[in-house]
């Protein structure tokens, strides 16, 4: 089987470059990938598994894209990582791997900051994606009126992640089932991985401390840093815990808002107890995992997708602190500390005290979430899921046919009689359309006809 | 009988198919038919397009018209064929080969589309659709039919015709100093081929070249071409001659060279045996290929520039061969029996 794979590639400083890195190996034992990269260097390590493609979005080779048999892109929040993957998605359809069910985040980036959306597109897909508070959502947003972090619960732009896929993949049960119910695309639950980095087997009797009433502790949050991440919750919890003293926190990445979290630890005088590092190899950011005793991976509001970061933590054995929302919310009780919504700060300062009363309790949490991880995140199991979705979409080929020249032709139809053309005519439609194909390969015809009515709106 | 003919036209663009279904209706007519020409604007230009205009066939109905049964549709090309018709026979010129034998070859263009895959889906599903339906399913010729077996993996019928005003061709007693390459200039026509060739053949070799480009860069590249390799003045480009134009221009000429790319039938080839000339083609120039007997009335060489170029020399050299050849490949073609009255039966039986 020949896949094209678009995705960021390291030394790309994204997650999804790092997935990419390592699934690569057992993906290519068992197809043969092309991988195409926007980026115009990358690790030379992936032309040892893959043959690695630069690739412009307005000049692209499509004979060479059309000689693999499926085209995956991969799909997250990151504009500039992914604008020019969606490019490419809007010209050729493929299976999207959505990293994020929000991605309003990502669309509205691409119209602030002029990266193929444009404003009157982003207003046409959100009137047609979320036809009730869209439009209104979008004015606010274009005016500045509203951030795309207040609209992604109202307004996720899923759909128009998935304008132009021909198979989804999610990398959680909760995701899957929600799309289930809103696409008739083959969709598949693949579990994120874990990436090999390294992390040590720790004694678990050498991580009970004796002298646990005295020493200090280090926590760890990193990652993208966006508002969602919640850091200023952790400072502010930090600051008004007594004994904050015992404890160091290290932060990694990149921060979105970097100037205003470093004023925040000026102002809560945290300056001794918060160290901001940046964006740092992967050898030493493995290195600061194996150093902490607690990690903070908060998110409110949830993209709803599974995070690389926790799986990474939980490599590491790390006690955990994570949002009560999205995936994390699924995730059983002895693997994860829980932090409610709407009692943030409450719960962030009641997990320190109890780790400092307690600390054996949290690094249990951890030492369960390694086995998890082992059982449930493999490259091999996320290889062969993948690929069980790619042998579902090629297929469901017809029904893409179907689809595809449906919306064409309704499009023509609506523009005489918009929504009064719905009962009627494309019925009639879907009947000629279905002359062209195999009866055995057509969908039901009420779905087909409901779902053409619905992209033509 | 009331028969229609359907088929489809890129405007602004006249060849071998536009004479084709032209001389059809002329037949059905003269056998004292009612016959109509159906085409509906055909770009195969524009991938994502074809499968509108390939629905649009499909909603064409046209069994009946002001309450009147239309006794047959005769199809002759895609996406016409898809017209829905009781009693529809398909007399193919091709399928549409950038979606079969020219995916993934330089002279087709779906490949290169963005959705190419997904509209040569759609494409292959309709066209084995198509031929459930067929109530009968011919080919211009043997190339054609095999292509069917090929890819559609269906049996089919080559009903070869003769060429448009057939009679009226004719041998002049001269020559003049020129080997003739009547066609549109077209990428699959190879002119390109036809160049180079004479850019290495050993004698002051003329050819004259007719026909309107079908895209302008192929002709423009041409020129170039002809500049590039100091050949201007052993070239001549006519453009667009008329019928008697046309005629003559065979008449007077040593030879025909039709080096042309799996042609479908090649009206080129039978027009020159018609003006009893020689003609020259390649051994992967699909129809000619079924006309042109080697060494008997006219020579097949190897698709490269070295041998078509030997064989335009050895004719130019051999005055007398080249008529010869032509002589023969004359008798050839009335010992086929080409009959529009014998077509006009089989596709309405």
């Amino acid at each position: 089987m020949k896949l094209n794979w678009f995705s960021p590639v390291p030394p790309t400083p994204s997650s999804i470059a790092l997935d990419t890195a390592a699934a690569l190996p057992a993906l290519a034992r068992q197809s043969s990938v092309t991988l195409w990269a926007h980026e115009v260097s990358w690790s030379p390590e992936l032309e040892e598994h893959a043959r690695v493609l630069h690739y412009d979005p307005t000049n692209m080779p499509w004979a060479e894209i059309n000689a693999a048999d499926v085209t995956i892109f991969h799909i997250g929040n990151h504009p500039e990582f992914h604008a020019p993957i969606w490019q490419v998605n809007r010209q050729h359809p493929g299976i999207v791997v959505l990293h994020d069910l929000d991605v309003q985040q990502f669309f509205a980036a691409l119209v602030v900051r002029n990266l193929g959306l444009s404003p009157s597109e982003y207003r046409e897909m959100m009137e047609f994606y979320h036809p009730g508070s869209g439009p209104e959502l979008a004015e606010a947003f274009l005016s500045g009126a509203r951030s795309a972090d207040e609209m992604g619960q109202a307004c996720s732009l899923t759909g128009a992640a998935l304008e132009n896929a021909i198979g989804v993949v999610v990398h959680t049960e909760l995701g899957r089932s929600l799309l289930a119910n809103t696409t008739t695309l083959p969709v598949a639950y693949v579990p994120l991985f874990a990436l090999p980095d390294g992390a040590e087997e720790v004694d678990e009797n050498e991580q009970s401390d004796p002298r646990s009433n005295e020493r200090t502790y280090r926590i760890i949050t990193f990652g993208f840093l966006g508002p969602n991440r919640r850091l200023d919750s952790v400072l502010n919890a930090l600051r008004t815990f007594p004994q904050r003293h015992r404890f160091r926190l290290d932060v990694y990445g990149i921060l979105e808002n970097e100037n205003s979290i470093r004023q925040m630890i000026h102002d809560f005088e945290l300056t001794d107890l918060v160290t901001i590092h940046g964006f740092v190899p992967a050898t030493e950011l493995t290195a600061a995992l194996s150093r902490s005793d607690l990690a903070v991976n908060l998110r409110n509001p949830t993209m709803g997708e599974v995070s690389a970061s926790q799986l990474r933590i939980w490599q590491h054995g790390l006690p955990s602190l994570v949002t009560d929302i999205g995936w994390y919310a699924t995730l059983p009780n002895d693997i994860i500390a829980r932090v409610r919504q709407d009692a943030e700060l409450e719960d962030i300062q009641t997990h320190f005290a109890n780790f400092l009363r307690a600390p054996e309790s949290y690094r249990q949490l951890g030492r369960n979430g390694r086995h998890y991880v082992k059982e449930h995140h493999t490259v091999d199991a996320y290889v062969r899921a993948l690929l069980d979705l790619v042998e579902a979409t090629l297929r469901s080929r017809p029904r893409q046919a179907v689809d595809w020249v449906s919306g064409r032709t309704g499009r023509a139809i609506s523009a005489w009689f918009a929504d009064e053309a719905a009962g009627v005519l494309l019925p009639n439609l879907a009947g000629a359309i279905s002359r062209l194909f195999d009866q055995r390969n057509t969908p039901d015809k009420r779905n087909r006809t409901d779902r053409t009515h619905r992209r033509n709106r | 009988m009331r028969v229609i003919v359907a088929s489809v036209r890129t405007p602004f663009v006249q060849g071998g198919a536009e004479i084709h279904a032209e001389q059809l209706i002329n037949a059905l007519l003269a056998a004292g038919h009612q016959a109509e020409l159906v085409t509906i604007p055909f770009d195969a230009g524009n991938a994502e397009r074809i499968p509108d205009q390939m629905l649009s066939c499909a909603l064409m109905d046209l069994a009946e018209i002001n309450g009147a049964t239309v006794d047959r549709l005769i199809a002759l090309k895609f996406p016409a064929y898809l017209m829905p018709h009781p009693n529809k026979v398909v007399w193919l010129m091709h399928q549409h080969r950038p979606a079969y034998d020219l995916w993934n070859n330089s002279l087709g263009n779906l490949h290169t589309a963005a959705r190419g895959v997904i509209v040569r889906d759609i494409i292959r599903r309709a066209d084995a659709k198509m031929c459930e339906e067929a109530k009968a399913l011919f080919t211009v010729s043997e190339n054609v039919t095999r292509r069917l077996r090929d890819f559609w993996n269906v049996d089919s019928t080559p009903l070869y015709h003769p060429p448009a005003h057939a009679d009226h061709f004719y041998c002049a007693n001269e020559v003049d100093d020129y080997i003739f390459f009547p066609s549109r200039l077209s990428t699959n026509k190879r002119q390109d081929l036809a160049l180079r060739a004479l850019a290495l053949t050993r004698n002051p070799v003329r050819l004259r070249f007719s026909g309107l480009a079908d895209q302008a860069p192929y002709g423009e590249g041409l020129m170039r071409l002809t500049r590039e390799m100091g050949i201007d003045s052993r070239t001549e480009w006519v453009g667009f001659l008329s019928e008697e134009e046309k005629r003559d221009t065979y008449a007077r000429a040593i030879a025909v060279v039709y080096p042309t790319f799996d042609e479908d039938y090649g009206y080129i080839t039978l027009e020159a045996m018609l003006a009893s000339k020689a003609v020259i083609t390649c051994d992967d120039s699909g129809g000619p290929l079924e006309f042109v007997l080697p060494d008997k009335t006219g020579l097949i060489t190897p698709a490269n520039p070295d041998n078509l170029a030997a064989a335009i020399d050895t004719l130019w050299q051999n005055r007398e061969l080249a008529k010869k050849l032509g002589h023969a490949g004359r008798a050839h073609y009335e010992a086929l029996g080409l009959s529009w009255t014998k077509v006009v039966k089989q596709l309405l039986a």
